[in-house]
């Protein structure tokens, strides 16, 4: 052993004290000892140890660089963003955010994780910055005209054919991530379509886009929209007041709902052509077919990888876990799909760690992991940090979660129409439309998906607000019975944190877990607490 | 040749007292840095004064909400 090695003992050693995971097995405290009440706001840092403090401060450093940058490359326009929309306002919670999904990580697990997060923050700031230095609000940019709005649940690899063009998801910067960071910020948008009339059912995160349309914050960009059908009648509701407000040229891209019929996909490709068609005559444009081909290279090797990473997922030693995987999966497929080098690279450096990792024969969370659980059904997007509590105060590991079974088939790179046919299934299998929309089988894979991966017991998030989810209850809770899963429904209300609360859920799953299984938690401070103030 | 060594002499002075500098402004940086990071005070700072001055802010402003 080398001295640096010796020394880092002996201080780890010497401080092992104020490290929660050891203070939870020593019943002298745990992860939330540190926090005050209700507020999530910790008085001091976690202490994982001298080599991992040091990394997770580094990484600390490197998203503090990334926010300078993305302010430093349009400082008016980024502080007029700041003062214009209140979503902008909550991303001053990211730090926050970060420090919460990441608690109780040590190792691998921690080094993953905090890759991943940077390519999110990185190519995020970037995008917020350049979105801003554009917004024709604040007079425009160069780029204003070549950006296309889109929805963001239509996923913008096609678009890639488009070179000189820059799609733009509408949706992910004012209200769909900032949801993930800030849980107070979409109950204020929810309200405001309320307060227009939009009943009070429906699914939260339509009416969040609608109150964010309605309260005229999205950003204004682009010379023509494209919108789709995602993937329920509130959702193509809100489509119909984003396109009023946005007023530009529009092309609904309908896809195929019930696509497993293979009749669905000529229509979805000849959907995806047309989309095509209309863009070329709005923004006077061709489309390039080589171009296309470079991007779906990035994302077929994107996939590939993917593929390889679920055979370490089926294993106890997988360093990629929780939210770690399915934050990154989420972002990188929805959001970027396959237009940033910097997520081919980074899957790179990740899967040469899972190997050397399970090489080694690395249990992450240093082993205390008891169950193994697959989580269906779309989680609530104001309590991002779920996974890790699970994990933290009962020792199961999310392995893996619906949204990142999405669109992982191979796209053509030589032939046009082939691309397009792939293109079309690629997007079919997208966020939310395969599962929740695109027919019962989709759902019923759940039990197959559960048994691939050697899952002891399934997560169920149950969208309160969802009318297409709302029937599969009863029948969910059957099948766990017969097929001998452990299983929880875990309601909650997707974007508005005040008809179920994030103590709401846990509390399910506490009940659960000391009732049913009789199990003791990992960390007595986290079975529960106040965090009805926190971001 | 006693003149030029005395440049060198000075040179070399001069890169020692600059990487003197150097590595006390990394100390110092490091130091300012760290103990920021390790007492939560960033985010101590904005949840305690600038989103509350931020919310009030937007709670007064008019929006266009047409329909």
């Amino acid at each position: 052993m080398k001295l640096t090695d010796k020394l880092i003992k002996a201080v780890d050693k010497k401080l092992e004290r104020f490290d929660p995971l050891w203070q939870a097995e020593h019943g002298v405290g745990g992860l939330r000892s540190r926090y005050y009440d209700k507020t999530g706001v910790a008085k001091y840092r976690e202490w994982r140890g001298v080599k991992d403090t040091f990394y997770d401060y580094t990484q600390w450093l490197y998203n503090l660089m990334s926010m300078g940058q993305m302010v430093a490359s349009a400082p008016v326009k980024c502080l007029r963003g700041f003062w214009e929309y209140r979503w902008m306002g909550s991303y001053l919670g990211t730090f926050m955010f970060i420090d919460r999904l990441f608690e109780g990580y040590r190792g691998y697990e921690l080094r993953i994780a905090h890759m991943n997060m940077h390519a999110i923050v990185q190519s995020l700031t970037k995008k917020i910055a350049l979105v801003l230095a554009n917004d024709r609000r604040f007079g425009g940019g160069p780029l204003t005209d070549r950006m296309v709005p889109m929805d963001e649940v239509l996923p913008p690899l096609f678009m890639a054919g488009f070179k000189d063009l820059i799609p733009i998801p509408l949706q992910t910067l004012p209200e769909f991530i900032i949801c993930d960071i800030d849980q107070h910020i979409e109950p204020y948008y929810i309200d405001v379509a309320e307060s227009y009339g939009l009943p009070a059912d429906v699914c939260s995160r339509c009416a969040a886009e609608t109150g964010v349309t309605i309260d005229d914050a999205f950003p204004i960009i682009g010379k023509a929209f494209l919108s789709t059908n995602m993937p329920c009648n509130a959702s193509e509701s809100t489509s119909m007041f984003q396109r009023r407000r946005v007023n530009l040229p529009y092309q609904p891209v309908t896809m195929a709902m019930i696509h497993n019929e293979p009749g669905a996909h000529p229509y979805s490709t000849q959907e995806l052509k047309n989309a095509i068609a209309f863009i070329e005559k709005e923004y006077g444009v061709k489309y390039d077919w080589n171009a296309l081909f470079e991007r779906a290279k990035q994302m077929n090797e994107q996939n590939t990888i993917e593929l390889e990473k679920w055979d370490f997922f089926k294993t106890p030693y997988s360093a990629l876990v929780g939210i770690a995987e399915t934050l990154y999966r989420l972002y990188s497929w929805a959001s970027v799909n396959g237009q940033e080098d910097y997520f081919t690279k980074n899957d790179r450096k990740v899967i040469a760690i899972m190997r050397k990792a399970y090489e080694e024969k690395y249990k992450p969370f240093s082993g205390k992991t008891r169950h193994r659980a697959f989580l269906w059904g779309p989680s609530a997007v104001y309590y991002t940090d779920f996974p890790t509590w699970i994990q933290n105060c009962w020792g199961i590991n999310i392995v893996l979660n619906m949204d990142s079974t999405m669109g992982h088939n191979m796209i053509d790179t030589s032939d046009p129409e082939k691309a397009m046919e792939d293109l079309a299934l690629f997007s079919e299998k997208g966020v939310m439309r395969h599962h929740a929309v695109g027919g019962w089988d989709n759902v019923n894979a759940l039990w197959d998906w559960a048994k691939k991966f050697q899952c002891d017991m399934v997560l169920f998030n149950d969208n309160v607000a969802c009318k297409g989810m709302n029937g599969v209850h009863a029948l969910m809770e059957e099948q766990a019975r017969d097929l001998g899963f452990s299983f929880i429904f875990v309601e909650h209300d997707l974007e508005d944190c005040r008809t179920v609360s994030r103590r709401d859920m846990r509390r399910r799953v506490s009940d659960y877990m000391s009732m049913v299984l009789g199990e003791e938690p990992l960390d007595e401070t986290l079975v529960d607490f106040d965090d009805s103030q926190a971001w | 040749m006693k003149k030029n060594r005395c440049i060198a002499c000075r040179a070399l002075g001069w890169a020692a007292r600059a990487l003197g500098w150097a590595i006390l402004a990394g100390v110092g940086l490091f130091a300012v840095t760290f103990t920021v990071y390790m007492f939560n005070l960033e985010n101590k700072l904005i949840y305690r004064y600038i989103y509350p001055f931020l919310q009030k802010h937007y709670n007064s402003q008019k929006r266009d909400r047409r329909i």
